[in-house]
């Protein structure tokens, strides 16, 4: 509830703090009692079988869903009910598991939705500072270039984005997060569909953002992937957290094996 | 430069159409051909409005004919019965129509597709009713009577208020290039993919869903104070169904989510069935199998046959024919 602004956060400071979010559809407890931390800088992964809940503590922290318990909190403000549209002016943004571009608008227009929280809101607003918007709207262009290119799609800029294959249209989804400007960049399975070499590439340009400052938070299935490139990881099964530190430790924990390799085999 | 190309952009086509124009009542003969063009006009600050709700926002109105009707009601009634002088009746009569449209925009924009069609078909049902039904205030089925636009005792003529339409249909098509190609446009194309990707981007989905409907509805009342005017009189038949049909053949004509397309599909709306008239019973028949042709193999209008007919231009241009290639090398 402290809502007060910090000033700009010193390394180690807790960017994103679940405190035992649960979520509960019906009977069935989706997320039990989470609670996990990630700090400024850090690269965070969640890791976890299939229907492990980490796609559902996603949506809790990016706002599709509001927690049935517990407190979301980012850059030490209460966000587990604010809504949807308010929160990439916190400096949230983030991507889908399954792409979710704008059809009939070019590539380049797809970046600049990312800056829409920057722009003047209204119609009538808009049209009185009818100057001013057209001014920005050139800025806009130069900043959406710039970020394409950093992603390395300059080059399809004026495309419709629906000529675009599934690899470039995930590296697309992340120059629009970035577009926003973001503290943080959520990632939904960003590796899913992709190839080695692409998986490589994404690799790299998220190590890239990293090196700039950028905290990142990571749900993925390829372990290889994460292992590389987390600095934490958290284990989700069957809605619970049963394992988090660092890769190396993650790696030998007893819970995490034995949520991968089967219940019943060490049971027995 | 970008900045500077955005605006020529947005001013060119309007210009060009205001020259066009304004040269149109010098060439024409009879004060017939100067209410179809000045018609064309009206139709197309309507369609305009329609098209920027449903051709870049994705949400469907069928109740445009009711703002098409409130605004000529509200205008004529606030001059003839509320004594109002022109200036103060057209804004607030506009007002009236923003008023309306944001009350019943707030329940209905959580509907999606064809429910939101059925909910705005239903006022246009409802106020078509309240305009035949309540005799005293309306004039019934008869309507009423506009008084003519007198400005310091000079009547306006028609060519005059056809100037007038046509420098009010150009503005409006500023301000739909303006909306269009800048972050306006951008976040009204959203609402039409992915609402839940818009609004993790900011974009307050319920508040633009709102706000072009309010100003598509404006733009409809506009239109309808303006057939009013020109009509010297407002009755029912503003918001029954030949004004919708019309609405939706003009989208489909024109094509839908274009610039131009309200004005291409207007002028064929306008002008065909004086070119049919010829045909006398059979009118219809071929007006409606012409309208099924533009469906069947022009799905984008004939706003989609323009880059067509530039890219076989350029194309004829960058392969050109033998001769004319013999003649580009005698050049050098």
């Amino acid at each position: 509830m402290n809502a007060f602004k910090q000033p700009a956060a010193a390394a180690g400071d807790v960017m994103l703090d679940i405190k035992g979010a649960t979520m509960r559809f019906g009977g069935l407890v989706a997320v039990n009692d989470v609670s996990l931390q990630v700090c400024k800088g850090q690269v965070y992964g969640l890791l976890g079988p299939n229907g492990a809940g980490k796609s559902t503590l996603f949506n809790l922290v990016t706002g599709v869903l509001v927690p049935t318990a517990g407190r979301i909190e980012f850059a030490r403000q209460d966000v587990s009910k604010l809504a949807l549209h308010r929160r990439s002016a916190l400096g949230m943004a983030r991507t889908f598991q399954i792409v979710r571009v704008f059809h009939g608008m070019s590539v380049l227009d797809n970046v600049l939705m990312g800056f829409h929280h920057t722009l003047i809101d209204g119609l009538l607003p808009s049209m009185f500072m009818a100057g001013r918007v057209l001014r920005r709207e050139r800025q806009l262009r130069e900043e959406g270039m710039a970020l394409l290119a950093f992603v390395g799609l300059a080059q399809r800029a004026e495309e419709m984005v629906e000529h675009l294959p599934h690899g470039q249209l995930r590296l697309l989804e992340i120059a629009r997060a970035l577009a926003s400007g973001p503290n943080l960049l959520l990632l939904d399975e960003p590796a899913a569909g992709l190839n080695d070499q692409e998986t490589r590439n994404l690799g790299q340009l998220l190590r890239k953002l990293n090196a700039q400052g950028l905290s990142i938070v990571l749900v993925e299935h390829n372990i290889d992937f994460m292992m590389g490139l987390c600095h934490r990881l958290a284990v989700l099964d069957h809605g619970s957290k049963i394992a988090e530190g660092t890769p190396q430790q993650i790696q030998v924990d007893e819970n995490v094996i034995e949520a991968y390799l089967g219940r019943r085999a060490s049971h027995a | 430069m970008k900045s500077l190309n955005t605006a020529r952009s947005m001013l060119a086509g309007p210009a060009l159409i205001l020259l066009v124009g304004a040269l149109v009542p010098l060439l024409l003969t009879s004060g017939f051909h100067l209410r179809l063009v000045t018609i064309i006009c009206i139709y197309t600050i309507l369609c305009t409005g329609f098209n920027l709700l449903y051709g870049y926002a994705g949400q469907i109105s069928m109740g445009q004919q009711g703002f098409f009707a409130l605004g000529a009601y509200a205008f004529t009634l606030l001059m003839s019965a509320g004594n109002w002088s022109f200036w103060s009746a057209l804004p607030a009569a506009l007002l009236i129509c923003a008023g309306v449209a944001l009350l019943i925009g707030i329940p209905l924009l959580r509907l999606r597709s064809h429910y939101l069609a059925m909910a705005t078909l239903c006022f246009g049902l409802v106020f078509a009713g309240i305009a035949s039904r309540w005799i005293e205030f309306t004039g019934g089925t008869a309507g009423m009577m506009v008084p003519s636009v007198k400005f310091s005792g000079h009547i306006v003529s028609r060519t005059e208020l056809y100037y007038a339409i046509l420098l009010i249909m150009v503005l409006v098509l500023v301000m739909q290039n303006f909306i269009v190609s800048t972050h306006m446009g951008r976040a009204l194309m959203s609402l039409r993919g992915d609402e839940t990707a818009a609004q993790s981007l900011g974009v307050n989905v319920t508040a633009w869903k709102l706000r072009i409907f309010i100003l598509s509805s404006v733009l409809a009342g506009l239109a309808g104070i303006a057939s009013a005017v020109v009509n010297r009189q407002v009755n029912p038949s503003f918001s029954e169904f030949p004004i919708l049909v019309s609405i939706l053949t003009i989208a489909v004509v024109g094509g839908l989510g274009t610039r131009y397309g309200a004005l291409l599909g207007a002028c064929v709306v306008v002008i065909a069935p004086q070119g049919l008239a010829a045909f006398g019973e059979s009118e219809t028949i071929i007006y409606g199998v012409c309208l099924l042709l533009f469906l069947m193999f022009m799905p984008h209008g004939l706003s989609g046959l323009i880059p067509k007919l530039f890219g076989r231009i350029r194309r004829k241009a960058a392969s050109p024919a033998p001769g004319v290639v013999k003649a580009g090398e005698i050049k050098p």
